[in-house]
């Protein structure tokens, strides 16, 4: 299926993986976009050095172009911007804050922005300093989530601006794809799903909780911190909202407490101890696939819903 | 008067009293969040027609107002 994303980004299905941290690797990406997506890396805390070695690597891996996930709290925002534009990267995401500063020198270098964003009021503001898209991230998703869901934020953005929009968070699959461009999206960002993509290269115990997860077993925790996260319910999240109500507790503490937790469970596989971020749609993620196979399947089933939809309007 | 509307759009936005807000209260008192203050920077955006640069330095109303005065004399942001 083509979009008038396919278009702006050259690619051949208006499929982005998301830029999972600790996740989304030049492994994951080059085999998404090889798949027809758009493959992602992600920045996250990571220095300047790890970022450019990823990115060779994934130029060694697709010839297809593929973008970076730039994490605007690191504190290697800066360093890692600069490396997007000296790269020039086909195209680069953001998130967890406001790309302003960034967008003049990676449009100069001919980069393609599209950030994520969590209200309309972001989506105007981000538009008109030169994004070529956005991504409307819904609560649905894992890992940090705002408070709109996708049913209510995506078609609010689509109003509001004039580029094209990237619905996100809990699309698992073709009736999601669907959904979404229903709902005026004209391509659609996943995360979780692809964490079970064969390509991708976290611990087996994560993939194994992600396949297991049934529809109740992700929530949300950290407001206090002003960024909640969506994740598997464990011993660690248990723990972290035992914190999170603690007033003696203070916030620097329980950021402290939750500082490495991703990485724990996504490197090393402890995934009781560790956090194990995932969207809503886990309980919809059943095996274990190519990359490839998960667009192709994906699309093939939102294309046969689409033309099928007449049935329902008599 | 600048101020005053912008006093006003403030105080609209949070559902408090403008006679409440001063030129040296903080930003920080209105304990907004990163979505609430861009929102709010849209609405004064609409109020008086401008636009203003998101990276400029906020730290109280009268950051504001020296802003949108600029603004609206023809300066930048």
């Amino acid at each position: 299926m083509r979009t008038a994303l396919c278009e702006l980004l050259d690619i051949e299905q208006p499929i982005f993986q998301g830029g999972m941290a600790w996740v989304a690797d030049a492994s994951l990406a080059s085999a998404v976009s090889n798949g027809g997506g758009l493959g992602i890396i992600a920045a996250m805390n990571a220095n300047a050095e790890w970022l450019r070695n990823e990115i060779r690597r994934a130029r060694a891996l697709t010839q297809k172009p593929f973008g970076v996930n730039i994490m605007l709290m690191s504190p290697f925002a800066d360093d890692v911007a600069s490396v997007v534009a000296d790269e020039r990267v086909a195209v680069v995401t953001t998130g967890a804050g406001m790309p302003t500063k960034y967008m003049r020198a990676w449009l100069d270098a001919g980069v393609k922005v599209v950030p994520v964003v969590p209200s309309v009021a972001i989506a105007r503001l981000v538009a008109r300093s030169g994004a070529c898209a956005v991504i409307a991230e819904g609560c649905e998703s894992g890992g940090h989530v705002g408070e709109l869901t996708t049913m209510t934020l995506v078609p609010q953005v689509c109003d509001a601006v004039d580029i094209p929009v990237i619905a996100a968070g809990g699309i698992a699959d073709g009736r999601g794809v669907a959904a979404a461009f229903m709902l005026g999206a004209v391509g659609v960002q996943l995360g979780t799903r692809f964490l079970v993509a064969r390509e991708c290269t976290i611990h087996r115990n994560y993939k194994d909780k992600i396949l297991e997860a049934r529809d109740i077993d992700t929530a949300t925790a950290g407001k206090r911190l002003g960024h909640p996260v969506r994740a598997l319910r464990n011993a660690f999240m248990r723990e972290f909202v035992r914190r999170e109500y603690d007033a003696s507790i203070s916030n620097e503490e329980l950021e402290a407490y939750g500082a490495g937790a991703l990485r724990l469970a996504a490197r090393e596989g402890d995934v009781k101890n560790g956090s194990v971020m995932a969207g809503q749609s886990s309980g919809l993620v059943k095996k274990e696939q190519p990359a490839a196979e998960i667009i192709r399947e994906m699309m093939a089933e939102a294309e046969a819903l689409l033309k099928g939809g007449g049935p329902l309007c008599g | 008067m600048v101020f005053d509307k912008v006093a006003q759009t403030l105080a609209e936005f949070k559902g408090i009293d403008a006679a409440g807000i001063a030129p040296e209260t903080t930003f920080a008192q209105f304990e907004l969040d990163s979505l609430d203050r861009v929102q709010l920077i849209m609405n004064l955006e609409e109020t008086f027609g401008i636009q203003i640069d998101m990276e400029s330095r906020i730290e109280c109303v009268r950051d504001l107002v020296e802003i949108v005065e600029k603004q609206l004399s023809g300066g930048a942001a």
